[in-house]
């Protein structure tokens, strides 16, 4: 705990707990021959500068879409229909709207405000280039006066942040190993200093022991150089342990969002209930565990009301007609959850923001949430 | 499956124009006798006569009429196309499958053979056989380029049966206790459908062409009547510089239009089999368009 | 299968199920089912220039199996184990060694492999590609019933279809037999892939990665599947997997491989709670666990962030092979490969700490921190 204040303490120091995203209301598409597919509904959330948010779901629960709508990396069929993605730079300009943008002027944002990181490293590097060029094009991209020389120096130097000794530098993608493409790949998203990383699944494709270097790095790179991260992964245990605060989604919705520690202890969604009890425990006594019964709903055809009722032990009347808001409930600041039983649990609450429901949620909420 | 394969414009041109030429090929006697045409009847009061008239499409040097010879030649190719392409088809298949599906021993040999016909001079071959061969009917002909034109549809079948081959699915059934023949002909084959209707289109219009090549070099049967005869025999005529384009155009053209169609039903398979292709396909661009436009409009700035 | 469940006598179902290395006297009479008895596997590699080089996948492993236990197969990717379960399928030949089906060794014919598989089944990775998408899920289990029940009649084998799929719980089962594997969810497919496996009658089960691929709030019910095939059917599993968490909660048994050898194994609690051997610790830390304190996250990371890279297997390290990235690294680890060390209750690893009286070191410290002792004081341990 010490460690962390103080890491903290450190951070608020530089950038003082800011925004650096806020996502509002975002709502993706899929155009297929009949009615539009809804990937991802009113997604909204903000993120603060230095922070990691994880996002947890299923395969079909809109993460891969929201992180593809969040980069601008979408394609056709995907379409995003509705929403903002404001994003607020270092320089305390006014925010820019990153769906608003066209494809020059998003240029300007990617790589130095914001970078990706995919699950396969191999996707995002260029198998005939050497790893140093790659990075030296991106490098040189940015920053028209430095030098090839310049760039391949500082390519090593980046490298050797994630751990690859600099004669690597002039290695092909293949002739890595898959952890050290990652991390690889890593050091090339933080090459121009980004504000942002989004990261898609990146430790999914490696080992237990590999995951958890890859992880190490991330924690210290984000001390040493300051850049939030919307990490995105089917696996919760990892983000319990990771994560500064976790994002639920479950049928293109986030249906449940707090603290980690909170969500791991608390969890107010039936769903993430049975997503946190999906993990068998490493030293705790063993019980037998049964997840989540029934399969995810087909986006084609949502079940009305709350999309989780089909496959929920708890649902009550009205969960099959009503979609319940997403909402602050009292587990944890900034704790919220989309689910009747947390309205009724937290009645008074729920009455008082009772004007949000079905508009845009009041945006301060998530911001107060973050003062920990 | 077969709805999304009709959806496809190009599908749907290429199938009509090869099932009319099919029809014409199966119903041409039954069509020339209706309009009191003889593709043989030689009309000496009209000789290199232009279109027009009581001859459709004009006459030949010989009195012909150019009309019916190509309703006539229509039987004639498209027989030394489908029984050409149905005979290297069914070779490529015996060949190319078991190659990939079984490896070792017999790959090396089976694969030799493929590799040996894929580098024998066809042509000239055809021609010496052609030639020894006395009496080459259609039926010959399209046989000879059956026989010697099976080997690339064999290499690319291997190849995909390796792949298949080595698939979870193919091992599981193998771990069943599936013999090896019904694992070629039951998970293996049925995935290589689309493959060898696309390579059997591709056969057909190569032995279509090959039959025109062949008999424009004088290897047929004098007395039938295809498109490749009605060019050779506008050829030795010399039609071209006489100016007597409308003895080799329709022929020509009805090639050229064959050839087409098997391509256009081509890009609709290939469409098919990797969902890349389909989702670049205009349609769905266009309607990704208007959802984002229509989103702009209402949506977007309310929220 | 009801004949199965006498067929195991109650004796043998109450014993462990073992694994050894080759210095293990097995005897026959011991009632493994299953056996790989020190069995190796090398891959010859053609590089560049013509070049061949040998891939040590597998060295000198030895897995037994007992009708009614569960063995987890725990290891990083190329640690040898996907290719060990391949050898029990016969996917393989073992380069050295043999495997045994209850005692006999297994040879090559093609009606001895059918009567091998009629007893073995493996469950592949992948429920997308281990089925056929042109079969619906009727043909998959017809087929395996025409070929290892011949004396069942049509109606038969559809009561047969009914009684599988309901098994695997996919009711109504009549339903599901009528459909393909497209209009199926992972999990559900997965569950086909089983009830095919069980169609055959099989004595033992094969599981390699068979949840991995899975979302994850349904991966339990898929174990919870596997552990009532166990209880009911007395069926012997091996479940391969790099999850050691999962291993826990089905196994009996875990055995740890890593570049290519097995380092240790025995009981699972012992083995989670007291590893015997620097790598198996080295696994189980890194492994997430929420329960250990979401609080405290730097100090769970720390010193995390260099922990090394698995040998390549063309040319593995001399000695002990994790000893390149070993904190506790003395001269004999690089010099000789570590003997066996017999630690009671069919607990053994492979490790020189025991033989030189240092195994305390283990459960003193973690393996981070041992790294960083070690970096402090340069080369010191002998």
């Amino acid at each position: 705990m010490t460690v962390r204040t103080a890491g903290q303490e450190k951070r608020s120091q530089t950038t003082a707990g800011t925004t650096v995203l806020d996502v509002r209301g975002l709502t993706v598409e899929y155009a297929t021959g009949g009615a539009p597919v809804r990937a991802c509904s009113d997604v909204s959330f903000t993120l603060r500068r230095g922070e990691i948010l994880g996002v947890a779901g299923e395969s079909g629960s809109g993460k891969s879409t929201l992180i593809t709508a969040l980069t601008r990396l979408q394609r056709p069929p995907a379409v995003t229909t509705a929403g903002k993605i404001l994003f607020h730079g270092r320089d305390n300009a006014p925010p820019v709207d990153l769906a608003a943008l066209d494809g020059r002027q998003l240029r300007r944002y990617r790589w130095s405000a914001l970078s990706i990181v995919l699950q396969s490293a191999m996707d995002a590097l260029n198998p005939v280039m050497p790893i140093g060029a790659q990075f030296a094009d991106v490098l040189r991209a940015r920053d028209r006066t430095l030098d090839k020389k310049r760039a391949w120096a500082r390519a090593a130097e980046l490298l050797a942040l994630v751990g690859i000794s600099a004669d690597r530098v002039r290695a092909y993608p293949h002739q890595l190993s898959g952890g050290m493409r990652q991390r690889a790949a890593i050091a090339l998203a933080l090459a121009c200093g980004p504000e942002l990383v989004v990261m898609d699944e990146p430790t999914t494709a490696v080992d237990v022991v590999m995951q958890r270097q890859i992880l190490a790095q991330v924690l210290r790179l984000r001390r040493e150089l300051d850049f939030a991260v919307v990490f995105v992964t089917h696996d919760l245990s990892l983000l319990l342990e990771l994560a500064d605060r976790i994002a639920i989604m479950y049928a293109g919705r986030i249906v449940e969002v707090g603290e980690a520690a909170t969500l791991y202890r608390d969890p107010r969604h039936p769903y993430t209930q049975g997503l946190r009890d999906s993990f068998p425990p490493l030293h705790a006594p063993l019980r037998t565990l049964h997840g989540i019964p029934g399969t995810p709903p087909d986006l084609r055809n949502p079940p009305p009301g709350c999309p989780f009722h089909p496959r929920c032990g708890q649902r009550t009347a009205g969960c099959d007609e009503r979609l319940p808001a997403l909402l602050p409930v009292a587990a944890g600041p900034g704790h919220e959850v989309a689910c009747l039983l947390g309205e009724q649990r937290n009645h008074g609450l729920s009455e008082q923001r009772g004007q949000a429901l079905g508009e845009q949620r009041p945006h301060d909420e998530t911001e107060g949430g973050g003062v920990r | 499956m077969s709805t999304g394969f009709l959806a496809s414009w190009k599908v749907r041109t290429g199938l009509a124009v090869l099932t009319f030429f099919m029809l014409l090929a199966l119903l041409g006697p039954w069509l020339t006798e209706l309009l009191g045409l003889d593709p043989r009847a030689n009309d000496t009061s009209a000789i290199a006569q232009p279109p027009g008239g009581e001859h459709l499409l004009g006459t030949d040097q010989f009195g012909q009429d150019v009309l019916a010879q190509v309703v006539a030649g229509a039987r004639g190719s498209m027989y030394v196309g489908l029984v050409g392409a149905l005979v290297g088809t069914a070779m490529a298949i015996l060949v190319g499958v078991p190659a990939g599906y079984y490896g070792g021993r017999v790959d090396g040999a089976l694969n030799f053979l493929t590799n040996l016909f894929l580098v024998l001079p066809v042509l000239p071959l055809i021609l010496i056989v052609a030639g020894y061969l006395q009496g080459t009917g259609l039926t010959t002909i399209a046989l000879i380029i059956g026989f010697f034109g099976w080997s690339g549809g064999a290499r690319t079948l291997r190849a995909q049966a390796l792949s298949i081959a080595h698939r979870d699915f193919v091992r599981a059934m193998r771990m069943l206790g599936e013999k090896g023949r019904r694992l070629v002909f039951f998970e293996v084959l049925p995935h290589l459908t689309g493959l060898i209707a696309s390579m059997f289109l591709h056969a057909m219009i190569g032995a279509v062409m090959a039959e025109a090549g062949l008999a424009f070099l004088g290897i047929s049967d004098s007395s039938a009547i295809s498109w490749g005869t009605m060019i050779q025999s506008a050829q030795q005529q010399s039609a071209v510089l006489r100016g007597l384009w409308w003895w080799f155009v329709p022929p020509g053209l009805c090639i050229a239009l064959i050839g087409t169609a098997a391509a256009l039903v081509n890009f609709g398979v290939d469409e098919l089999a990797n969902p890349k292709l389909r989702a670049a396909r205009p349609v769905s661009v266009r309607r990704a368009k208007r959802l984002a436009r229509a989103a702009a409009t209402t949506g977007g700035g309310s929220r | 299968m009801s004949d199965l469940l006498h067929g195991v006598t109650g004796e043998e179902a109450g014993e462990e199920v073992s694994v050894t290395d080759r210095h293990g006297a097995p005897s026959p009479d011991e009632g493994y089912v299953l056996e790989a008895r020190d069995v190796s596997k090398h891959f010859t590699v053609r590089g560049t220039l013509g070049r061949t080089s040998v891939v040590r996948a597998v060295e000198h492993a030895t897995v037994r199996l007992k009708p009614g236990r569960i063995l987890a197969l725990v290891g990083e990717s190329g640690s040898g184990k996907t290719t060990l379960a391949r050898m029990l399928a016969r996917f393989h030949e073992p380069t050295e060694g043999e495997i045994l089906l209850r005692g006999e060794p297994v040879r090559g014919s093609r009606r001895e492999r059918r009567a091998y598989h009629s007893e073995v089944q493996l469950i592949f990775q992948d429920p997308f590609g281990s089925l056929n998408p042109l079969h619906r899920v009727r043909y998959n289990l017809d087929r395996a019933l025409r070929l290892h029940q011949p004396q069942l009649d049509r109606a038969g084998r559809d009561r047969r279809i009914t009684e599988l799929l309901e098994r695997v719980s996919l009711t109504p089962a009549a339903e599901f037999a009528a459909k393909f594997p497209h209009e199926l969810s992972g999990g559900q497919r997965q569950r086909v892939v089983i009830a095919r496996a069980l169609a055959v009658e099989p004595k033992v089960l094969l599981g390699d990665e068979p949840i991995s691929m899975l979302d994850v709030s349904i991966r339990l019910e898929m174990l919870n599947l596997l552990q009532r095939l166990r209880a009911e059917d007395g069926l012997a599993l091996l479940y391969i997997t790099h999850d050691i968490a999962s291993a826990r909660y089905l196994c009996d048994e875990i055995a740890v491989m890593y570049a290519g050898q097995m380092v240790e194994s025995g009981p699972k609690e012992e083995v989670i709670a007291a590893p015997q051997h620097p790598y198996t610790k080295l696994l189980i830390e890194s492994s997430p666990d929420p329960e250990r304190g979401v609080e405290d996250r730097e100090a769970l990371f720390a010193g995390a962030d260099e922990l090394g890279e698995p040998p390549s297997l063309i040319d593995p390290p001399a000695g002990c092979r994790f000893h390149p990235r070993c904190p506790f690294a003395m001269q004999e680890c690089r010099e000789q490969e570590p003997p066996r060390t017999e630690l009671g209750g069919g607990h053994w690893a492979k490790c020189w700490l025991h033989t030189k009286g240092r195994a305390g070191e283990l459960a003193a410290t973690t393996h981070a921190e041992a790294t960083a002792a070690r970096r402090r004081t340069p080369e010191g341990a002998s």
